[in-house]
């Protein structure tokens, strides 16, 4: 049963709009994560480097070897620091906001109390699929900029683990914490927000679409914005938040158990370790027919527009 | 049924003023992109031509490194062209100073009169605001700098009496560096309190013609027992524009920036054994003018979209907070 949600926060008086509500908290989160956790990873640099640092560890080193070298360094409190923010900014703080401006009913509202067990096999699947296509989209940075190719392996550092431990923060803190917080910021409520005043499919192309930009990755940025358009569109079709959790989580922990295996040339990877074209190509097939899947999904369960 | 008057007169908490801010940019929009892209393009061009004249002048500079330091080789020559790109980047600095205290003094009057339920046009806003308010607006604004400085001189002075004390009686350097930093915080706690307790005087030269002197003392007034929200609200807006702003431009701003960066590593990657070649570097550099001319350009035009209207509306909340919307004859006020 339907059961109407309470919206009684301060944005949801009659004479206001809660989609300016929802693109100011955006920004209250979005400004605050970023600026935070950069203060305080910068002073740990600083001292870092006042304290360890000695000038003729880099002499006669490759800049790149300097710059992978420093990468590795900072790894660990960056990974801390990321983790930390995203659970107490993109959840925490948002959380204080949208229970004082739109509902308390966060279960509800978020849909946190639809568990869609297709939508859920659907972003299982999606997570595999879009991996392949997601790497060929973002390959033409390197083919136009080859020394980027060259850059990347350097911060390459951040996401290698050297031990087991390491091997589980990298899990945790980009596996898990993005899966649960920014599905929380971005699906649950600012695409859920954006749903109730915008026409489909604007909600999910402008939430997926900032989630894009919320990256502040210009190479990746076209891959970015199809991951979240289609996280959108699949919270769109399935209305469950943990159909995107579940693609989300898989996605990123995918790319971290292939960032630091070597699986060697087989048929799905070349010895560069990039995806072979065949796989490339049935991934795009599956994709489609993911998206096939889902409109023909929502034809079926078509949801109401307007329904808060 | 409300009138528009009555939605905008009113106490304000944030998803009020929020709210309302994006509402009456509906109605100001225009007149804040028009001004903007004159004020602001001028200072653009300049800001861009001081930072490549700058770079060029580095080159320069290092070009002829070798003989800087020689007896007669500290020349005009060589640092002439720094000292033009200076000048340049003042004279950015200038305009920007005189276009954003114009368009926010323009902006601020439309919305308040906006709020009161009435249109003024385009044109006879800018030129009441450029004949009766700008000059004022001017002296306020280098009233308030020369406060700044004797804040700043009378830091040093107290710096240097501590020091003489310090040294001579208690010879004591730690003692001197102690006093200097509780000094310096004390300096800044000051500067943020009169920040704060002084950011609408403008406002209240623009609104309620007050006198340059009169504006500072009402805005002190309306401030004061307001303190902490007005300092909580500037900060919220300041973390929700630059993001915004930010989230906008990266894009096109990477995009110009992208070949520089891979100039600068080739150039990296072409040192040998850790030898960077700094002269391609720079060189690499002369070109960043173009983004970061065009990133402020952009960051002006959304700050100046935003900003003027909600200070305009947060100004009528402390009115309004101080019971000066009670009588009709204030509501009516802002309607003459």
């Amino acid at each position: 049963m339907n059961k109407k949600i309470k919206l009684n926060g301060s944005f949801e008086a009659s004479d206001k709009n809660p989609v300016i509500g929802a693109f100011f908290l955006i920004c209250i989160c979005g400004g605050i994560y970023f600026l935070i956790p950069a203060f305080m990873l910068n002073i740990y640099i600083v001292v870092d480097a006042l304290t360890s640092y000695r000038i003729d560890t880099f002499a006669g080193k490759d800049y790149f070897d300097i710059l992978a070298q420093y990468y590795n360094s900072i790894k660990i409190p960056a990974l801390l620091v990321t983790g930390i923010a995203q659970y107490s900014i993109l959840f925490g703080l948002s959380l204080f906001l949208i229970k004082k401006w739109h509902t308390k009913q966060i279960k509800e509202y978020f849909y946190y109390n639809r568990f869609s067990l297709p939508g859920v096999i659907v972003g299982i699947a999606s997570a595999f699929v879009i991996i392949p296509v997601v790497e060929f989209i973002s390959y033409w940075s390197y083919l136009l900029f080859p020394i980027l190719e060259k850059m990347q392996k350097a911060t390459s550092g951040l996401f290698t683990a050297y031990n087991t431990f390491e091997m589980i923060l990298l899990l945790f803190v980009i596996g898990v914490t993005p899966a649960f917080c920014e599905e929380f910021l971005f699906r649950g409520y600012f695409q859920r927000t954006l749903q109730r005043k915008l026409k489909t499919p604007w909600h999910f192309i402008i939430s997926g679409s900032i989630f894009a930009l919320f990256h502040f990755q210009l190479l990746s940025l076209p891959a970015l914005i199809v991951i979240g358009i289609y996280l959108g569109f699949l919270y769109y079709v399935f209305r469950s938040i943990y159909v995107t959790i579940a693609a989300h989580f898989l996605y990123n922990s995918t790319l971290i158990i292939l960032y630091n295996s070597d699986p060697g040339e087989n048929f799905f990877f070349t010895a560069a370790g990039d995806f072979q074209l065949p796989v490339v190509g049935l991934a795009f097939l599956a994709f489609t027919g993911l998206i096939v899947f889902c409109i023909l999904f929502l034809r079926r369960n078509k949801p109401v527009q307007k329904a808060v | 049924m409300k009138s528009k008057k009555e939605q905008y007169i009113q106490k304000y908490s944030l998803a009020d003023i929020f709210d309302k801010t994006i509402k009456m940019i509906k109605h100001t929009w225009k007149d804040s992109i028009i001004l903007s892209v004159v004020g602001f393009i001028p200072y653009a061009i300049a800001m861009g031509a001081g930072l490549f004249f700058y770079i060029d002048a580095i080159i320069h500079i290092i070009a002829n490194a070798k003989d800087i330091y020689g007896s007669h080789n500290f020349t005009w020559e060589n640092f002439s062209p720094l000292l033009f790109a200076m000048g340049l980047m003042l004279l950015a600095a200038l305009i920007f100073a005189f276009a954003a205290l114009f368009i926010s003094a323009c902006i601020s009057l439309k919305t308040y009169k906006k709020a009161g339920g009435k249109d003024v046009g385009f044109k006879e806003n800018a030129l009441y605001i450029l004949k009766n308010k700008f000059g004022k607006l001017l002296l306020q604004g280098l009233l308030l700098i020369a406060i700044t400085i004797g804040l700043y001189v009378a830091f040093f002075i107290a710096v240097f009496i501590i020091g003489l004390i310090s040294l001579l009686v208690f010879k004591s350097y730690a003692l001197y560096i102690t006093f200097v930093i509780f000094l310096g915080l004390a300096l800044l706690g000051v500067q943020v309190w009169l920040f704060i307790a002084l950011s609408f005087s403008a406002h209240a030269v623009i609104i309620d013609d007050k006198s340059i002197t009169g504006g500072l003392v009402r805005s002190f007034q309306l401030v004061q027992g307001n303190w902490w929200r007005v300092l909580g609200y500037n900060l919220l807006l300041g973390i929700v524009l630059s993001f915004a702003v930010s989230l906008a431009t990266f894009p096109i701003i990477m995009i110009f920036l992208l070949p520089i960066y891979i100039r600068i590593f080739e150039s990296i990657l072409n040192g040998s054994g850790g030898d960077i070649d700094f002269p391609t570097i720079f060189k690499a550099l002369r070109f960043i003018y173009i983004p970061l001319a065009l990133s402020s350009f952009v960051q002006a035009i959304g700050y100046m979209l935003v900003t003027p209207v909600f200070k305009t509306l947060f100004y009528i909340d402390l009115k309004y907070r101080k019971g000066e919307f009670a009588t009709p004859q204030e509501t009516e006020k802002i309607k003459a």
